[in-house]
Formats: structure tokens, sequence, C-alpha cells
């Protein structure tokens, strides 16, 4: 009982919102590549500048034209959005999941896994 | 893109030998039901490149479409039900007639509801309805991503993902009564045991999970693709719309599962640290073995060590198991699918503007943008009760237009009944009585309102007054297959457990999907006891044929 009383409080303690961060790059798409390809402007079609896994994560400065402004080794460039993958921010929490938990049917996963 | 090119997330020789081993093994397992076996899906996987997301979509699936207006009350029933957002749902119906059209399909029945959750939550159901989550709504940067979310759930529909749940519900009715067949062949004295029974349940249950879990991972595969044929059919973005709303999916699970590991991690050193400050244990008469009385003899705090340990085992275990058996392959994966999707058809990611004002313009609508303030101060109540201003916040979320709707009038509910009495001003009313402003909107009904309120009303020992309020919340929720498992506890509890058995058989008849949790609800105190200890034997039984 005693176990359990620490359990749930630690889990209130635990259970506050996530703050909601800027947008980052945090992965490269497909997962499978590497390098990450550096513009120096919008739309250039190619550039010898490249970051690697290693640079990651990187704030996303600013986002234009499917290109996402980056500052890498103190100068700004430009990434193509579809290379890479950025962490968007949520508003959303387990509140109302854990008070009233939901059974999901065979047939109605939903549009992902059940995170809560 | 056709049914036939469907292939497994991820891809790749090893994803196909296990998917063509997984069905191998289930041609050849007579305990599964030919209702499952015969899927489509599962005869039609093959290893393939990227389907063409610019060819024709496959032509429609005739079906029996179940009651739509049944569908949503059901909803009413789940978690905290609904919410009553007309003129949003004006936009999102709006949004759903133009996916229809783009599909061919503009007269299927369904329309989009809204979700009463702080989670990420959408899902369709087999009736041609969508439900969305408030926080989806709230956080989505562009009609692009929305129309990706709403086009991929239509994708499950309109690809009849529904008929996997009639062909389980179908089997797992074939293989109880097989199950009771064998069972009653049995002597008496085996049913403690592990016996034949368990081996065909077990058997049918591990076979139908691996059907199931390629079944869903294909077809979210299959709807993701879906998707993006249609949102660039309709006009929108690849990089705002899908990829946005994957991405998005990515974080959120992201941070759920570092949030759950945290807490495991906290949980552990709790543990520990009572094990620390607890005195050391004797060996007693419960340490009948030398392991058990090992583990007594070096005190309490090695026991939580071990404790800590199992925690720690349990967690992991049950992480990896969801990785491997969930219902959706990895959002990493569906991310990369989607990625090389787009660099054999770049036409697809093509660049396009996002459209960000008509979302926009949608939420902050006069009285949608008053439901969502109030409904984001509501989840803050809720979250943390305990906070100082949190009455006061609770009572800013019981305004128009959500004074009945029952998420506010939760966090008020709960913000009460945390708040300490004034010292003059003794609480007399039971805060439980707010919860029926909820009964009196139809719109807004939920039965988590009457769940409550009668539960607190039998607890303060008001049973006809308990009554009266679930017999009121029935005779709205009658068709609703997910009120019926607490309606038949409660009748258990107040009128006994034959009543609650009876009520159990008309929930099974009614609602079959419904039948083994109204059948668990009607289990008195007496007979679950008895079923923990028989199914506690039966561990032990498995642990010894195969481990001694």
């Amino acid at each position: 009982m005693k176990n359990q009383v620490i359990a749930i409080g630690l889990f209130a303690v635990l259970a506050s919102p996530w703050a909601v961060a800027q947008s980052q790059i945090v992965g490269l798409m497909p997962s499978n590549q590497t390098t990450l390809d550096l513009y120096d402007n919008v739309g250039d079609s190619g550039t010898d500048t490249r970051a690697t896994l290693a640079d990651l994560p990187m704030n996303v400065l600013e986002t234009k034209a499917g290109h996402h402004r980056v500052n890498y080794k103190g100068k700004d460039y430009w990434v193509r959005g579809p290379q890479v993958r950025i962490s968007r921010g949520s508003s959303a929490g387990c509140t109302t999941a854990r008070i009233a938990p939901t059974t999901q049917t065979t047939s109605t996963p939903g549009a992902g896994k059940n995170a809560c | 893109m056709r049914a036939d090119r469907r292939r497994l997330p991820g891809g790749g020789a090893p994803a196909l030998a296990a998917a063509l081993l997984a069905v191998g093994l289930l041609a050849g397992c007579e305990t599964m039901p030919q209702s499952i076996a015969s899927l489509p899906v599962i005869s039609q996987i093959r290893s393939s490149g990227p389907s063409n997301p610019l060819a024709e979509l496959p032509p429609p699936v005739a079906r029996t479409w179940p009651d739509v207006r049944q569908d949503v009350l059901n909803q009413r029933a789940r978690g905290f039900g609904l919410v009553n957002a007309p003129e949003l749902q004006r936009y999102l119906n709006g949004l759903l007639t133009r996916i229809k059209t783009a599909a061919g399909v503009p007269n299927w029945p369904g329309g989009v509801h809204v979700l009463a959750s702080h989670a990420l939550d959408a899902y369709a159901t087999g009736a041609g309805n969508i439900y969305i989550s408030l926080s989806w709504l709230t956080d989505m940067e562009s009609e692009d991503e929305l129309v990706a979310l709403l086009s991929h759930e239509f994708a499950h529909i309109y690809l009849h993902y529904h008929q996997l749940e009639s062909a389980v519900a179908d089997a797992d009715t074939v293989t109880s009564v097989l199950g009771l067949g064998v069972g009653l062949t049995l002597k008496t004295g085996e049913a403690a045991r592990w016996n034949k029974v368990d081996t065909l349940l077990t058997t049918y249950t591990l076979g139908r999970g691996l059907v199931t879990t390629i079944y869903s991972q294909s077809e979210e595969s299959a709807a993701d693709r879906f998707s993006l044929s249609l949102t660039h059919k309709l006009g929108y973005s690849y990089e705002h719309g899908i990829k946005a709303f994957l991405e998005r999916l990515a974080t959120w699970e992201d941070e759920q599962e570092k949030r759950e590991k945290l807490q495991q991690e906290a949980l552990l050193a709790a543990i520990r640290a009572q094990a620390a400050t607890a005195p050391p244990s004797r060996p007693g008469a419960a340490a009948s073995n030398p392991l058990n009385q090992g583990i007594a003899a070096t005190g309490a705090a090695a026991q939580g060590e071990v404790a800590a340990a199992a925690s720690q085992l349990s967690f992991e275990l049950t992480k990896g198991f969801e990785k491997v058996a969930g219902s959706h392959p990895s959002t990493l994966k569906r991310l990369d699918a989607m990625a090389e999707t787009a660099a054999a058809f770049p036409a697809v990611a093509v660049e396009r503007e996002a459209k960000q004002k008509p979302l926009d313009a949608a939420r902050q609508e006069r009285n949608t943008a008053n439901l969502l303030r109030n409904y984001a101060l509501a989840f803050k109540v809720i979250d943390a009760p305990n906070a100082p201003d949190a009455l006061e916040t609770a009572r800013k979320a019981v305004a128009a237009p959500t004074a009945s709707h029952a998420v506010p009038l939760f966090a008020l509910y709960v913000a009460i009944n945390e708040a300490p009495p004034a010292p003059r001003n003794p609480r007399t009313a039971d805060p439980s009585q707010m919860l029926e402003a909820n009964f009196n909107v139809e719109a807004d009904r939920a039965w988590i309102t009457y769940k409550e309120r009668s539960s607190k009303l039998k607890d303060n020992r008001q049973v006809p007054a308990a009554q009266r309020v679930v017999d009121q919340g029935l005779a709205y929720f009658s068709r609703a297959e997910e009120a019926m498992p607490y309606a038949v506890r409660f009748y258990g509890e107040t009128k006994g457990w034959d009543e609650a058995k009876r009520r159990a058989q008309a929930c099974a008849k009614d609602f079959p999907r419904a039948a083994a949790r109204c059948n668990q609800a009607a289990m008195s105190p007496a007979e679950q006891k008895q079923q923990d200890r028989t199914d506690k034997i039966k561990k032990e039984g498995l642990m010894e044929r195969f481990f001694k």
C-alpha cells in the first residue's frame, strides 16, 4: 500500500505537461542518411558543405519555401525540408487518459500507438 | 495504388521472411479460424518498392454500414466522451466532404467528431466516423497537416480495415465455443491446472496476435500512402501535410516514452529508498524454499533491489513487446517509407505553401476560441488539482460555451475535492452533484459523469439515488456498449450478482465485442478471488511445464 502511495505521488509530480520546445532538426530522412546538405541560399542546386548526424539537433531559425534556416558553426545555411526530420511540439498530455482510460478495439488503433 | 501492392512496413527480406513465416504458421494452424486466415491482406503481402501515390486508388469495397448514430453514442460512453463544438465540426466535416469526393465516394456516411481527450488521439470506426482529439486540433500548424490526418483515418474506412474486427469477433466466438467443448470433456479436477483448453486458447491467442499485428501494421502503411495520394490530389503539401503529421506523432511518442522512463526510474529509486529505511525482515514461515530464505536473509535493502530489478525487467519486457507486436509500425519507419516514396515520385513532394489561414480562422471563431481556451484551463486543473489557483482556473473553465461539458465540470469537481474546506464554512454538499449539469444537455452528455456521480452516491450509501442516476444514464446510453461493463458491475454491487450475470448475458448478446468485459464485471468479489487463485495455479503449472 505504501509503495502504491509513493508511486502515485511520484506519478503526479512527473506527469506535468512537457514544455513545448522550439522546432529542431532531430534526424535525417530517410533515417539511413548520414550527412545533411547545407545551402547558402534557398533554391541552390549544389553545395560542398555538409553536416553530420553528430551536429544534430539544430534549431530551426526560419522556414521558407520548403527550406529551413539553421546555424552551423557560426554561419547560417538552408536545408531542404524533405531531407530532415523536425521535432514538432505539442500541448497534449495524458491527463484524461489516466482518469478515464479507454480500450482500443482491434480495428481502431488510431493514427499512432497509444502513447499514454 | 492497388491493394495487392501493399507491402510490409520497413520492407526488406527480414520483414518479408517474418511475415511469410507467420502466414505459413497460420496456414497450418488448426486453431486459427478461417475468418481471420482468409483476410485479403494475408494472401496479398509481398515485397515491392514504394507504390505510386499518383496512381488510381483501388476501387472501394462494398459493405454494410453500421448505424452512424449508435457509433457516436458509443464514443460518448468512452473516456470523457465528445466535445460539442458545432462550428469546429462544420469546418472539419467540410474537409471530410472534400476527401470523400476526391476518393470518389461523396455519399458515404460518417462525419468528424472531436474527442474530449488531452492526448494526441485519432481513430476511425467502421460506421464511417472519424474521431480526433482536441489536442490535435490545437497543435496542428496548417490545414495540410489536418487533411493528412483526416485522410489517413479515412483510408482505414475506405480500405475496409474494420473487416478485421468482425473477423476477430467471429474467430473469438468460434474459439471460445470450441474451448468450452474441450473443457466439458475434461475432469473437474483439471480445471485449476494447465489443461488442453488453456493450450488451445493460448495457441489461438498467440496466432491471432500475430495475424492482427501483420494486418494492422500493413494497413497503417497503406493508410499513410493513401493519405499522401489524397492530400496531393487535393493540392496540399507533402512537407507540411503527412510529413508534419508523422513528425508530430513521433515527437509526442518520444516525449511520452521519456516520461514513462523517468517515472520508472523514480519508482525504482522509491522502492530502494523505502527498503533502505525499512527494518530488516526475519526469515519467516513464508520463506519456504532456499531462494526465498536467501532473499529474506539478505535483509530489506536487498529485497528492495530485487523488487526494483523485477520492476525494471517487467518495464523493459513490456516496452520490448510493444515494439515488436504493436499495431503500428514505428512512426520513424512510417516517416522513412514516406521519404522513400517522395524520393521515388518527386511530383508528390513538390513544394507547396502551407495553408494556414483556414485552420487559424476555424480556431479563432468566437465559440471555438472560447471552447479551446476553457478546455486548456480544464486540462491544466485536472493535471495539477493541488495548484494554488486550481479552483479559480476551474471556475473559469466552467463558463460558456463549456458550462455543461464533462471535462471542465470534472476539473471543477477535482479542484473542489482537493481544496481544503474553509474553517467556518465546512463542505456540506457532495461535489459530485455538480456533474449533473452534464446530464441536462444532450449534445454534451458523457457516460463518465454518470459513472462518477453514481459511484460517489453509492459510496455515501445513497444507493436508491445512485440507481436513479445509472437508470437515467442507461435510458440514454442503452445502445452504447462502452457503458455496459460499469452498469453490470454497479448492479452487481447494488442488486446482487445474479442480476449482474443476467445483465452480462444481455450485454454479450447485444454487444459481442463487450462480452468479455461484461462477464468479467459480473463476477462477485468471491468469484474474482477464486479466479485469481486459479490463474495463479495455472501460471505456476505453466512454469513447471517448461522449466522443471
